[in-house]
């Protein structure tokens, strides 16, 4: 089964606006509505707002895997209510995937990238960030789409080939070797010695889970107090 | 550049975060590049940027999270440097424009709660009139620009009216650095510290040590 050329650009368009309404309660519902009926017959769009107006949501780069298994399974005819069922499995699943190989890995990793070569060497860093980054992600999106659709909901098993776990592997390292490399944005005749204790209290608030909005805190109050001295 | 100017491009950048395409443009590093660049001063932009990215790099939107707002952060510290370049100072205090930031970064996560409740309106909506779904979902974008265009304009006209003391640069930067730089490292070290890739943070330690004494 193929999508066909023009279908896969109107649904990779489709796809770069899938959270524009993302709210609490249905999250990505109407994002996906939106892009199922983007790539669905018309005449079967009543029977997908009927069964699969679902709670939904998945990682905006990985929707591409479920949106083209959808479209397969309708296409062929599948029961409404089993096809309800494989989405609620695939979103997690895509989610939680997206979120470890996307949000934790490749985008800090190439944003250290750009910090450091931008820091250094001006405008190079944010446009090897942009390029790399957008290669990978809209490659996804794109991919997604076509590879759903021909696996069906055996796309599931995607995440477990070497392509996808050696990619985090890969970006773990680079992300690893680039941490190291940071403090070689300072200048040198900077009081170096204060990053290995603020570091440290850093990294006690990270595994303590203290609230992001706490740690913006503290730093709030260092800063008064640098102000008031510095006055 | 104005302020309505720049609140705009703000806002249009902020509908990156997540409301249309999510390509990176909204990551404080690269729009602070574009505003330094509309600004006039392309490396002042990467500088801010980059401060404001270091600080928010294990900033994850996992799931129903709301983590502090990064991007508007960014573009709220590098759009009122510019602001108050043009208007008050040679060179801006650093530690205000931060201040700036972090402000935006807390008010930004409220109006994000406050825009996906708003959606949720849309979503019922919907679920009233199945023939309105385009017109409802396409309603977010308008919803995320908003709240870009009022979390800005707000902060930028505040940054406008204070005026704000001249503190000596090079003590501003320094500490500044060593703060920013240290949270990276606590943040670059909760990301990616696993035992199979505690070798290459090793390897990269040895080169920045390569750098100092070089």
């Amino acid at each position: 089964m193929h999508l066909g050329f023009f279908r896969l650009i109107k649904l990779f368009f489709a796809s770069l606006f899938l959270q524009c309404s993302w709210s609490f309660y249905s999250m990505q519902s109407l994002g996906f509505l939106f892009n199922a009926m983007t790539g669905l017959d018309k005449n079967k769009h009543d029977t997908l707002l009927q069964y699969s107006r679902v709670f939904f949501n998945t990682h905006p780069y990985m929707v591409g895997y479920i949106i083209g298994a959808v479209l397969r399974a309708y296409e062929k005819g599948e029961d409404p209510k089993e096809v309800k069922k494989y989405i609620m499995v695939g979103q997690a699943a895509f989610a939680s995937a997206g979120d470890t190989l996307f949000w934790q890995t490749i985008r800090p990793a190439l944003l250290l990238l750009a910090i450091i070569i931008g820091l250094k060497y001006g405008i190079a860093g944010p446009l090897i960030f942009l390029f790399l980054y957008n290669v990978i992600h809209l490659y996804h999106r794109a991919y997604g789409f076509s590879a759903g659709y021909k696996q069906g909901w055996d796309i599931i098993y995607i995440l477990k080939t070497k392509k996808f776990t050696m990619t985090q592997k890969l970006f773990e390292e680079l992300g690893a070797f680039l941490v190291g490399l940071v403090p070689s944005v300072l200048q040198k005749n900077y009081n170096l010695l204060f990053l290995i204790p603020l570091g440290g209290i850093f990294l006690l608030f990270l595994w303590k889970k203290i609230a992001p909005m706490l740690i913006l805190t503290f730093i709030f109050i260092l800063i008064i107090i640098n102000l008031l001295l510095g006055i | 550049m104005t302020i309505l100017g720049l609140s705009l491009l703000g806002a249009i950048i902020l509908l990156d975060k997540y409301a249309i395409g999510e390509f990176g443009i909204s990551q404080p590093i690269i729009a602070g590049t574009i505003i330094g660049g509309l600004s006039g001063d392309i490396r002042t932009g990467i500088f801010i940027g980059a401060l404001f990215q270091m600080i928010f790099l294990a900033n994850l939107p996992i799931g129903r999270d709301v983590p502090p707002d990064a991007q508007g952060a960014g573009i709220a510290g590098c759009g009122s440097y510019f602001i108050l370049k043009q208007i008050n100072q040679a060179e801006p205090n650093l530690i205000i424009i931060f201040l700036v930031g972090i402000l935006a970064s807390i008010l930004g996560s409220f109006f994000d709660i406050f825009v996906r409740h708003i959606n949720e309106q849309l979503y019922y909506r919907f679920l009233r009139n199945n023939s309105r779904l385009y017109l409802y979902h396409f309603l977010g974008i308008l919803t995320s620009f908003l709240r870009g265009m009022v979390l800005l304009l707000a902060l930028f006209a505040i940054v406008n009216i204070l005026r704000f003391p001249i503190i000596t640069e090079s003590v501003n930067k320094e500490f500044l650095m060593i703060i920013v730089v240290s949270l990276s490292i606590a943040n670059g070290i909760y990301l990616y510290l696993r035992k199979q890739s505690f070798y290459f943070l090793i390897i990269g330690a040895l080169c920045t040590l390569a750098f100092f004494v070089l």
